[in-house]
């Protein structure tokens, strides 16, 4: 179990930056420009809770 | 020495130079002690008590801590005063305290406390470091009671315990929306307020870490 979150953990850190790095061509609004990164982790910690069965 | 005014030292963390909005620090805590008000609100009080005092005491102390060791007295001293008001709470509110578990004692870690005794403390006289930690812990207060507020009204339909929107469970017709209480609806509700404040002050917008070089045709000077 240690094992696999430390490879979630990593995996995420990937994810982050490689959406981050699309994101820095994109024409986003100037106050979102670096902010953008906080909603998209707001998804991904979403997407990453629903592995451990999430209650709402 | 750059002399501050006491109006500045008071008020620029608090919008112009937010310490979680701007400096984007302290973010461990913002999403972890704001589902509701009450929490957040003790949060806030605990921290800009210590960021004030450590402050000022380190201020105090300045010109005899050597410069090599400047960092352990600091956690020193930081350290004393969160024992102090972690102490206050279970004797006086043990409830709260049992709720906010750890993160009182996690303000020693928080980079609002040492980044002002770093940044202002160890080069400026007591009153204005007092001042500045004042600023700095009604800059986070802000931000806190800002998420507090709007996690628990939506996230449980009420405010500060009381039921504001009666929620379906107790025969009212407001449905509590959980996700509001996770820690992800943290992330999205600073990023919007990050936004808003920095649609409202656009000084505050980051700057592109690459420009378009000139002879190209998207470039402006083209």
């Amino acid at each position: 179990m240690e094992h696999f979150w430390n490879r979630a953990v990593g995996g995420e850190n990937m994810t982050l930056a490689l959406v981050c790095g699309r994101l820095e061509y994109s024409d986003s609004s100037d106050g979102l420009r670096g902010i953008v990164t906080f909603i998209t982790v707001g998804l991904m910690s979403l997407g990453f809770m629903s592995f451990s069965d999430v209650q709402l | 020495m750059a002399e501050y005014k006491t109006k500045d030292i008071l008020f620029q963390p608090i919008f112009n130079n937010n310490p979680i909005a701007l400096q984007i620090l302290g973010i461990c805590s913002a999403l972890a002690v704001t589902t509701q008000v009450s929490t957040a609100l003790t949060m806030a009080i605990a921290l800009t008590t210590v960021t004030a005092f450590s402050s000022l005491f380190i201020s105090i102390l300045r010109n005899q801590i050597p410069n090599s060791i400047r960092m352990i007295v600091q956690v020193v001293i930081i350290a004393s005063l969160v024992i102090l008001v972690d102490q206050f709470l279970r004797a006086f509110s043990y409830e709260l305290s049992r709720q906010l578990s750890v993160f009182i004692g996690l303000i020693i870690t928080n980079c609002i406390v040492m980044g002002r005794a770093e940044a202002f403390a160890m080069s400026n006289p007591p009153v204005p470091a007092f001042i500045d930690g004042v600023g700095n812990g009604l800059g986070y207060s802000l931000i806190l009671v800002i998420l507090g507020i709007v996690r628990e009204l939506f996230g449980s339909g009420s405010l500060l315990g009381y039921q504001v929107l009666p929620v379906i469970s107790a025969g009212g017709w407001y449905q509590p929306n959980g996700i509001f209480l996770l820690p992800p609806s943290a992330f999205f509700l600073i990023g919007l307020i990050i936004w808003g404040l920095r649609a409202w002050k656009p000084q505050q917008v980051e700057q592109d870490q690459f420009s378009i070089a000139p002879n190209s045709r998207t470039s402006d000077l083209y």
